[in-house]
């Protein structure tokens, strides 16, 4: 899915701020210029030189940046800083020896999150656990240099020169960057989050450019003064004007205004310090996420963090660095676009591992092996490499190493990374297997293939971890991911199954958390499905591809929860022509079939709970009036005086056990809800309790000539808390988000997109209509957040004019993304 | 002998005492010679005063090292004659050490003491290259950084050794490994006392006793064995008994020539990269022999290795003049002076010279800082205008809005004025008034660009704050 020129659009989305708040709005072109005159990679030096010598005025740098290609991987390499207790970080949990030498640092094995019958992540990588689930975590163990050193800087020396003797002249992944450039010039083809260059990036020719992992401000307005600031922005330009021809002092002047330009042009990519986690490595990740969504041609990226040099107080040291390393790999996944997960790996390394024996501060001191831990698309899940024996070891004797770093490093250049690893580290590598594949250039299913028809069924329960159907009994905890069998499953046929439309209601939580439904066997994506909060029902409709396996996937980021799935239909694939099946979708503007305040549709009167409503929806709001198989509204329940829920199903079919919407009493609640429609043109509505108004929209129905479904992996097309889609700023009462959902693999003849939108903490109760582009506001609302929650909704969205869409906020201020899961064509 | 002159004088003043000050800049015009004013340049107290490093804030060793670091800077902006400090820095870079592996603030003092003092040496002083980098290798602060306190017969440790020759003394490829070897058994034994690490204790019986070819000559075989590491220093200077050492034939540079010449070209390089030019990356052969045949002639003294080049034409030529960056301290020390701030080092938290990229006592490696192109880049730039307005706001939180009336500019706030002398000022006396208050002059370019912000008006307050924002951050701010 990823179009052809997916780089520069991507670019131009990322780096360009809204006119209003960018000045100096630049291209990218010129955007790399400007950053180019920074400590780029690829300036080339003559031997002997410094390259940071270079002198630059003169160079050409247009071609110091290029979107990287189709196949090539990206390699995120974080470092812990100061030697990572490996013991306590894939635990031997049956180990004896490891519980008598660790004494009492050894990690309960019930705390532990159990990997196998032997083995258990420390409790606070939930993160790692889900990967490992998802068989997209490989656990390198016994890794080392072989000839031990237990001094941090030698060690760490070795490590990030890649060479297990001698000066260090240069770092292995300055050495790859060497060869990947071949001479050219490319200033992002490396990248350390950070505030200096550390060894591993600097090559004999090429050197990384650094990122601050924070909001570059001196550049952009920013304050009450905007226009002082502009004018000042001015001075500086016109000072670095005034200095005189090939000096330094015309460089220096030069470096300011890139300043000016790097600010103005990353400050809409990086949040300001309210969005980055205060923590060091979660910032310096995220921060990472979003510089490879923005393209500009990264293949490296490094962010190391610390202490782990646990010699006193280690329990509480060491569990910090655990939680830390946790939050920040799951924070960069969710950061990362989902049309970038396919290409991005990311490795772990330490300077050493810690001692067996624990010491008498209750900690440990410099050790050997340790294990390392790589996670990415088409890594191959499982543990690798050899785990040390404890047994028979002394006080002061070290684990023994049984893969050597480079073997490590060898397995990263030349399992993702395209080759290399004998320039960069010598011969006589031997490879760990460590991938299936290379990266994933097609990330998703191939659209000519999966295009679906859809075919409505009466709604069936699938899943409910309360009562065990789907295999199921316990609440789904917090980090894990399961799966959920559709293909086969009640009326699903066992074959043929592209996506499937099913109702995720989310029930009482502990806390707020949020839910992912994705493809199985896929990377889990960045986005949101159900926003479930404490001690409430929360449900939401989701449209999600159905794997190789046939099952979808759900991924709980926080506390226990329980969760039912009901299936409205299923998008079966058919690559040919029409079936003359009423499987092809129609979509219409937002047409309100339905209100019991206004008397639309029905009575102008409450709904009591036990009571059928039957509406009538072919020839209403735009549905053709025959050949229909199925209505695809958003149904709304407004301030109701008890919790219950409303059950949609066809005329003439028996009224199943599922429900469409939960309402909560005194609230207003929308859900989308596909329902068949039954022989005599109408459906039936029934709430169960207490007594509410309802309101419908039709926002579309399945039709023998309209489009048919195209699933894709969830891509997150806006958030205005970090400006992806929109500027970065809260949307206001009033106002309309304008976005545009097709390129970015999306077809300009897409008819709708499938877009899971989330309300972030409304400022005050207020609805959202969503619209195409083109046409007058309907009466109409696609979701109705509650103030400071959030809270989501499957919008089917109806493509306006140049593939664009209108989102709609009425009351209030508040933040909105929004995640596209499929498109009709 | 180049002229004694405004140009020169502030030249020879902003490389030698990091900012060219005012009285300075008058009371060596008023000298009768420019030798006169070098003379005085290097007319440094012999017994710097030393720095306290406990504190009411605790006593970790990172807090120390602060003390030191502030003690340090203060003393470069603040000292009547700095130079003795801006040389320790010098030497600071090219002994690199970094208390993140000596792990105490006494060991990195006594290193930073040894350079203070004898770095440069006061007038009369004839100390040597060979004196000081001898007595910093007997420190426990070199020896545990190079882990040469890990250096013992029965298993020897090159770390130290190697350094010494290619980044210390030599230059890489004028050495063999056989050198290295020989070298590294002569400093067998160097280490701490075993129940104090930080008490420096020579361990004889780990120390190798065969004699060592090295350079060409026979050490570690007359000498007691706690001499026969200097040895190999003064065989490399060619300053003790046994004479210049020759770079071996094998070597990949230099072989056959003497390794004294080899070394005194090697440091020339490296002094005139600190304070001539980075920009060209050689040393102009005029003083480059200038300066190695002062080095040569005198044993490898110190003064008047530094004397031949501060007295050079080369060192007042153009190329020179505009052909070094500020490096981050530097820049501060000048904000420091400027701002009358340098009087009130606490007010400047370490973590700002941590983010541009240069906190003393923190080098990035043995090999030091680099200069010029280094420091050069937008990030680089983004950090340091961190800087500028940090001193900014701390300059206001002092006088703008305080009780004191008064704002305080220049060398230990000597520049004092009220808020009333500044208001209503039209845009060029502003700026003026600045440059006079602060002791920074704009360049023509410069004064043009802060005067386009400013306008023909009457200058708002906020925008007299940025005006010396400006002029604290125009590019020729950040020429050394």
């Amino acid at each position: 899915m990823l179009d052809p020129d997916i780089s520069t659009a991507d670019a131009l989305r990322h780096l360009s701020a809204p006119p209003s708040n960018d000045p100096f709005a630049l291209d990218r072109r010129r955007f790399l210029q400007m950053v180019g005159l920074g400590l780029g990679a690829g300036m080339v030096a003559a031997p002997g030189a410094s390259i940071l010598d270079l002198a630059l005025p003169g160079q050409d740098p247009s071609a110091w940046a290029a979107p990287i290609g189709p196949a090539d991987g990206i390699l995120v390499v974080v470092g812990m800083y100061g030697g990572n207790d490996g013991l306590n970080t894939v635990v031997p949990i049956n180990d004896g020896h490891y519980q008598d030498q660790h004494g009492g640092l050894a990690v309960p094995a019930g705390d532990t999150l159990p990997l196998d019958g032997n083995t258990g992540l420390h409790p606070e990588l939930t993160e790692f656990k889900s990967f490992w689930d998802a068989g997209q975590l490989a656990i390198i163990e016994g890794v080392g240099h072989l000839r031990e050193d237990f001094s941090h800087f030698a060690s760490m020396a070795k490590w990030m020169s890649g060479r297990p003797t001698g000066l260090p002249d240069s770092g292995w992944l300055g050495r790859w960057t060497d060869g990947y450039l071949n001479g050219a010039k490319d200033l992002f083809a490396a990248v350390e989050i950070g505030n200096s260059v550390p060894l591993h990036v600097i090559g004999q020719r090429s050197i990384a450019t650094t990122v601050a992992p924070s909001r570059p401000d001196f550049g952009v307005p920013r304050s009450w003064r905007s226009d002082a600031d502009l004018s000042q922005y001015r001075a500086v330009r016109a000072m670095a004007g005034g200095t005189p021809a090939g000096s330094w002092e015309q460089r220096i002047g030069a470096a300011q205004v890139d300043m000016l330009d790097v600010a103005a042009s990353l400050n809409p990519v990086i949040p300001a310090d309210g969005g980055l986690s205060g923590t060091e490595i979660v910032a310096k990740l995220q921060v990472a996420a979003r510089l490879i969504n923005a393209n500009l041609g990264i293949r490296l990226v490094t962010a190391g963090f610390g202490d782990f040099d646990s010699h006193a107080g280690q329990p509480f040291q060491h569990g910090a660095r655990m939680r830390e390393l946790n939050a920040g790999v799951g924070e960069f996944f969710r950061n990362l676009d989902p049309r970038w997960v396919g290409r991005v790996t990311l490795m772990t390394f330490s300077e050493f591992g810690r001692t067996s024996f624990s010491n008498d501060g209750l900690g440990t001191d410099h050790g050997s092996s340790a294990p390392q831990f790589v996670i990415g698309p088409t890594v191959r899940g499982g543990f690798h490499g050899q785990r040390p024996s404890l047994a028979g070891l002394e006080r002061w004797q070290r684990m023994p190493s049984h893969v050597d770093f480079r073997d490590y490093y060898a397995s990263m250049i030349d399992g993702w990374m395209g080759g290399g690893s004998e320039q960069v580290l010598g011969i006589g590598r031997r490879d760990l297997g460590l991938f299936s594949s290379g990266p994933t250039a097609e990330i998703t299913f191939p659209p000519t293939s999966i295009r679906g028809e859809f075919v409505g069924i009466a709604p069936e329960r699938l899943y409910d971890t309360r009562d065990g159907k789907g295999g199921r009994t316990a609440r789904i905890g917090p980090g894990e991911t399961v799966r959920i069998k559709i293909a086969g499953a009640g009326s699903v046929p066992s074959d043929g199954v592209a996506a499937v439309a099913v109702n995720l209601t989310s029930i009482r939580p502990v806390e707020e958390t949020f839910i992912t439904a994705f493809p199985s066997g896929q990377s889990r994506p960045g986005s949101s499905t159900v926003n479930p909060r404490a001690g409430v029902v929360v449900p939401n409709t989701s449209i999600v591809g159905v794997g190789s396996d046939g099952s979808i996937s759900i991924y709980n980021d926080r506390s226990d929860v329980h969760l039912t799935a009901d299936v409205l239909g299923y998008f079966a694939r058919s690559g040919g022509p029409s079936t003359g099946a009423l499987g092809r979708m129609l979509p219409l503007s937002p047409a309100r079939i339905l209100d019991t305040r206004e008397g639309v549709g029905a009575a102008a009167s409450t709904v009591a709970g036990g009571q059928a409503l039957r509406l009538v929806v072919l020839g209403r709001g735009g549905v053709p009036a025959g050949g229909v198989d199925s209505v695809v509204v958003n149904l709304l329940s407004i301030r109701p005086t008890t919790d219950g829920w409303v059950t949609a199903w066809p005329t003439g079919a028996p009224e199943p056990a599922t429900a469409s919407l939960s309402y909560r009493a005194g609230r207003v609640i929308p859900n989308l809800t596909v329902c068949k429609v039954g022989a005599d043109g109408t459906i039936q509505v029934r709430p169960s309790h207490g007594t509410v108004h309802l309101v419908a929209d039709v926002v579309g129905c399945f039709t023998a000539s309209g489009a048919r479904l195209a699933p894709v992996a969830p891509a997150r097309l806006l958030d205005t808390r970090s400006g992806v889609g929109a500027e970065a700023a809260r949307v206001g009462a009033g106002r309309e988000i304008v976005l545009r959902v097709t390129g970015n693999g999306v077809p300009t003849e897409a008819t709708a997109v499938a877009l899971n939108v989330t309300a972030v903490r409304p400022s005050e109760l207020t609805y959202l209509t969503v619209y195409p582009d083109g046409e007058a506001r309907p009466t109409a609302s696609s979701l109705n957040p509650d103030p400071g929650a959030v809270s989501a909704n499957l919008v089917i969205a109806k493509v306006g004019d140049g593939g664009r869409i209108r989102i709609f906020n009425a009351d209030g201020d508040l933040h909105l993304l929004a995640d596209l899961t499929a498109y009709f064509v | 002998m180049p002229d004694l002159n405004e140009v020169n004088v502030r030249h020879l003043l902003r490389r030698t005492e990091v900012v060219d000050r005012p009285q300075r800049v008058a009371a060596l015009l008023a000298l009768p010679s420019l030798d006169a004013a070098v003379d005085d340049v290097m007319n440094v107290v012999p017994d710097p005063p030393t720095a306290m490093l406990d504190g009411p804030e605790g006593s970790e060793e990172w807090r120390r090292g602060i003390r030191l670091t502030d003690h340090w800077l203060g003393r470069m902006a603040t000292a009547p004659r700095p130079f003795a400090e801006r040389m320790a820095f010098f030497w600071h870079g090219h002994l690199a050490t970094s208390i993140g592996k000596v792990g105490s603030a006494d060991l990195m003092r006594d290193q930073i003491d040894l350079f203070r003092r004898r770095g440069l040496g006061a007038a009369g002083s004839s100390a040597t290259v060979t004196d000081l980098v001898s007595e910093a290798s007997l420190q426990l602060a070199l020896l545990r950084y190079l882990d040469n306190h890990k250096n013992f017969a029965s298993s020897p440790n090159q770390n130290f050794a190697r350094e010494l020759m290619e980044l210390f003394l030599l230059g890489v490829g004028n050495y063999t490994e056989a050198d290295v070897e020989a070298s590294t058994a002569a400093w067998t034994g160097h280490t701490n006392v075993p129940t104090d690490r930080n008490a420096y204790f020579f361990d004889e019986p780990a120390h190798e006793p065969s004699p060592q070819q090295f350079l060409g000559r026979t050490i570690n075989a007359t000498r007691p064995p706690e001499q026969a590491g200097i040895e190999t220093i003064e065989v490399i200077l060619g300053t003790g008994p046994l004479g210049s050492g020759t770079v071996p034939l094998a070597a990949e540079r230099n072989g056959g020539r003497a390794s004294n010449a080899v070394a005194a070209e090697f440091l020339t390089f490296k002094l005139w990269q600190e304070f001539g030019e980075a920009a060209t990356g050689s040393v102009p052969v005029g003083v480059g022999s200038a300066m190695t045949g002062a080095l040569l002639g005198s044993g490898f003294q110190i003064r008047p290795w530094v004397r031949a080049m501060l007295l050079h034409d080369d060192f007042y030529s153009a190329t020179a003049r505009t052909g070094l960056v500020r490096q981050p301290v530097e820049f501060m020390v000048a904000l420091l002076v400027a701002t009358g701030l340098d009087t009130r080092m606490e007010n400047i938290p370490n973590w700002l010279l941590a983010s541009v990229g240069q906190q003393p006592l923190y080098p990035p490696n043995v090999s030091g800082w680099r200069p010029n192109g280094y420091w050069v880049n937008a990030g680089s730039m983004s950090t340091r205008q961190g800087l500028v307005e940090h001193v900014i706001q701390k300059l206001r939180d002092a006088s703008w809005y305080g009780a004191d009336p008064h704002l305080r500019f220049g060398p230990g706030g000597s520049q004092v004025i009220t808020r009333a002398d500044v208001q209503g000022l039209p845009s060029g006396a502003l700026v003026d008034r600045f440059a006079a208050l602060t002791g920074v002059q704009p360049t023509a370019g410069a004064l043009a660009g802060i005067l386009e912000h400013l306008g023909d008006a009457t200058v708002e307050p906020t925008m007299r704050v940025d005006a010396l924002s400006l002029l604290l951050s125009a590019p020729s701010m950040h020429i050394a």
